[in-house]
């Protein structure tokens, strides 16, 4: 066997052993994304113990430390070894500002079939979340139960109105797509968007809260922060909604112009729409996830669907805080297969009861962010 | 009250150590209190222009004396206070108060003398009647230079200090105070929020010139504030860049020499300055690879951690530091200590870091590739700090993209700019008199 013979037979192994690897890899991947499918599913139902997400989520760590480059960098910068980890707290998360720097993602960029973008207004790259076919239907299996039961219960009785954009006029927004959805799975006939070409018709916004107003069928109006705050100036109508309409806000001020707080924000909205307050709820959501959070109320809090793990953190350390200290907010998000399995945030949280949180705003000096930012671009 | 005190303005009388302890923060004034001060201050214009340059400038290099003799109670209460005002480690408090108060115990420079004199009978200066001095919360000497400036000439001034931090300035004042009251006469310092336009209109009210230290929030709320007959001298957000030359790596006792002095212009202030290096650039084809650089800066800073250690990290800049951090990682190469961070990226360039000590290094092959990245930066860029020889220097100056108009100076002195430094592109004077020409 000569040494020429000998290289070339080392190199196609070398090659047919990657190609194995990849497929493997590939197959390991989609069998984590099924059982994230059947996880969601069981604990929706209640069906499956917090320890079941953990060691799933454990799994997909370690998955995403051998398949993802900047996560195994993390985790070598840390000298983590995450196959040795029991413990997920012990994992590092991936901090959002490196959705912006590197592409963070299980599968080659022949198998995005969505990329969702940040609002890109704080004048640096924007960061890109990639989402293959599986990750997209992850997404929607927890879009649609999260919300199912946190918004929409009883789904299919209120029209939507929707103060965001469609995702034809934001493609690579993940709220818009998010929104689309929700059209799709919970509007009925009289729902429609009031955001076109880049503003908000304030006209067809008067006409489809009338009409409800007039027919007695409850709407759920969604829109950002920024958005309500628009339609507050530009329109003195005042509406009394039926019984059973809620209010979706989602976005904050970010420390931009027109800030308000959460409570004057909810006073606002109530004596516009004739909303009560604990028909109008939060929800908590970012382009590097798959997941959202809503708000619920008595207390009001965020409260994590159980799928979810989300830990406030030392902002130094990036270990969990004790108590109700304040730190930063983690998410630990299986539905995330593709790409992050944990994502650390710079937004500001505690602890509130058992169950949630709730967001202080963002650590200022961390780079701005939020789906409210573009829509205030767009009003100008 | 003593009379012409104002109520939350300290007063002290002369010659008496008046406890400033900031456990009892002084009430904020309210506008018509500071408009009160103002006018009073102003009325000292003449009395403090007839005691002379000379006293003027002894009382302040007697102030600065004080401030640094350990054994003076104000000395005392200063390394007690500014470290928690200011953030940063007492280590640093002390470097930072040696290094800034030995400038005002110069000799007041010739031309700066001699440019406040009449010219040929034909060019006669004229003084304001007072000045403002707005003040930002970052480094806390920066206001030295403008009170020692107005002093000097012989301008009352009223300074406004930093919500976050007004220990320095009354500090300074109550040391004026000790060793010259006339003189002190015409200083004060007030405190008042950021953001209220009323107060802010009443210490503007009828000022002939206003110095502002701030970001661009800040310096549009002045300029929109301010009478159209004032003056305005505007010290904008700002940020500097370090260059390590042909010099510096021309072998590893060159490299570390030039390391020390670059980590000293990132440690100091904690890298929160408006004159401290947020991007290194190293040249490339030396003796001393930009990577090995970068790792004689870590141990560089790695030494000050010790000697100079950095104050503690607020939440906002801990969040924002570990976003970058971890970009760096995914990026390039990171360096961690226990205070300070070095990413080396190679040529590629990761948006500039939150400072507190967190720097990145490029490498570049040449000073005016250096000086062809620096465009964006615009007059923000306001120091570069070199480690290189003239030659280089000087090609660093020429391929500067306009407007751009940092100083250049060498490494290490960054952050100790004398009283008579250009700042903004301009001479140290330039705004501080006008003229009858005749």
């Amino acid at each position: 066997m000569t040494a020429r013979f000998r290289s070339e037979r080392q190199a196609a192994l070398s090659s047919c052993a990657m190609a194995h690897e990849s497929t493997r890899g590939w197959e390991n991947r989609s069998v984590l994304a099924e059982r994230v499918a059947v996880l969601i599913g069981q604990m929706t139902k209640g069906e499956a113990e917090p320890s079941h997400r953990d060691g799933l989520l454990l799994s997909i760590a370690r998955f995403q430390a051998r398949r993802v480059e900047p996560y195994r960098r993390l985790l070598k910068a840390r000298g983590v070894d995450a196959q040795a980890v029991s413990r997920l707290e012990d994992l590092p998360a991936v901090p959002t500002d490196v959705f912006r720097a590197a592409r963070v993602a299980v599968h080659p960029p022949s198998r995005d079939v969505r990329i969702f973008r940040t609002s890109g207004t704080t004048g640096g790259p924007r960061g890109s979340h990639h989402l293959s076919e599986a990750g997209l239907r992850l997404y929607d299996l927890s879009a649609r139960e999260s919300a199912a039961q946190a918004f929409f219960a009883p789904p299919g009785q209120a029209r939507l109105i929707s103060l965001i954009a469609h995702e034809r006029e934001s493609p690579d927004s993940s709220l818009a797509y998010m929104v689309a959805r929700f059209f799709e799975w919970f509007a009925i006939p009289g729902s429609a968007y009031v955001w076109k070409d880049g503003r908000i018709r304030i006209q067809e916004l008067r006409k489809a809260l009338d009409e409800a107003a007039a027919d007695g069928h409850p709407v759920c109006l969604l829109g950002t922060s920024f958005a309500y705050v628009h339609v507050e100036e530009n329109c003195r109508t005042r509406w009394r909604l039926p019984s059973g309409s809620r209010i979706l806000q989602t976005g904050g001020f970010k420390g931009r112009t027109r800030e308000f707080s959460a409570e004057e924000m909810r006073g606002m909205l109530e004596a516009r729409y004739g909303v009560p307050q604990e028909d109008i709820l939060a929800e908590y959501g970012m382009t590097e996830l798959s997941s959202q959070i809503y708000e619920r109320t008595l207390p009001r809090r965020l409260v994590p669907a159980s799928w979810l793990r989300v830990t406030i953190v030392h902002p130094e350390t990036l270990r969990p805080v004790q108590g109700d200290d304040v730190g930063l907010v983690r998410i630990e998000d299986p539905a995330n297969v593709d790409t992050a399995w944990a994502v650390q945030t710079s937004d500001l949280g505690r602890r509130l009861g058992e169950d949630g949180f709730e967001l202080l705003g963002r650590a200022s000096g961390a780079a701005l962010r939020g789906c409210s930012l573009a829509v205030e671009e767009a009003l100008g | 009250m003593p009379e012409g005190a104002v109520k939350g303005i300290p007063y002290h009388a002369e010659g008496i150590d008046t406890d400033m302890s900031t456990d009892s923060p002084a009430a904020v004034p309210t506008p018509g209190e500071i408009s009160e001060l103002t006018q009073r201050i102003e009325s000292t214009a003449e009395r403090l222009a007839g005691l002379g340059t000379e006293r003027r400038r002894r009382a302040l290099a007697a102030a600065a004396g004080r401030l640094l003799d350990a054994s003076t109670p104000i000395a005392r209460r200063a390394l007690k206070e500014l470290p928690d005002a200011t953030g940063l480690s007492p280590q640093m408090v002390q470097w930072a108060l040696r290094t800034s108060l030995a400038s005002l115990s110069a000799p007041v420079p010739a031309d700066l003398a001699a440019s406040c004199r009449p010219h040929r009978d034909r060019l006669h200066p004229v003084l304001p009647r007072r000045c403002s001095i707005i003040l930002a919360g970052n480094v806390f000497t920066a206001g030295l230079a403008p009170i020692a400036f107005a002093l000097t000439l012989g301008i009352p001034a009223v300074c406004k200090a930093s919500s976050r931090d007004d220990v320095f300035p009354r500090l300074l004042r109550q040391a004026l105070g000790e060793v010259d009251p006339e003189v002190a006469e015409g200083l004060a310092a007030v405190v008042f929020p950021g953001g209220s336009e009323e107060h802010l209109k009443s210490l503007l009210a009828g000022c002939d010139l206003a110095v502002v230290y701030g970001g661009d929030e800040t310096i549009r709320a002045v300029r929109s504030t301010a009478e159209a007959t004032t003056r305005l001298i505007e010290h904008g957000h700002g940020l500097g860049i370090a260059y390590a030359g042909a010099a510096a790596v021309s072998g590893t006792a060159e490299a570390r020499k030039a390391a020390a002095r670059i980590a000293l212009d990132v440690a100091a202030y904690d890298q929160r300055g408006c004159l401290s290096p947020m991007r290194l650039w190293v040249k490339s084809s030396g003796g001393v690879s930009p990577r090995r650089f970068a790792r004689l800066l870590h141990e560089e800073l790695e030494r000050l951690d010790e000697d100079l250690p950095r104050g503690p990290l607020p939440t906002e800049a801990a969040a924002a530091q570990m976003q970058w951090r971890a970009v760096a990682v995914v990026r390039g190469e990171l360096m961690e200590g226990r205070g300070h961070a070095v990413a080396w990226t190679g040529s590629q360039e990761i948006p500039l870091g939150p400072g507190r000590r967190n720097i990145q290094v490029v490498s570049t092959e040449s000073a005016e590739g250096v000086a062809r990245r620096l465009g964006p930066l615009g007059i923000h860029l306001k120091a570069i700090g070199a480690a290189c020889d003239e030659e280089e220097v000087s090609r660093l100056r020429t391929a500067l993209p306009r407007p751009l108009c940092p100083r250049i100076v060498p490494a290490g002195t960054m952050q100790t700019p004398p009283l008579t430094a250009y700042a903004e592109g301009a001479p140290p004077r330039e705004g501080w008199l006008r003229w009858i020409s005749i």
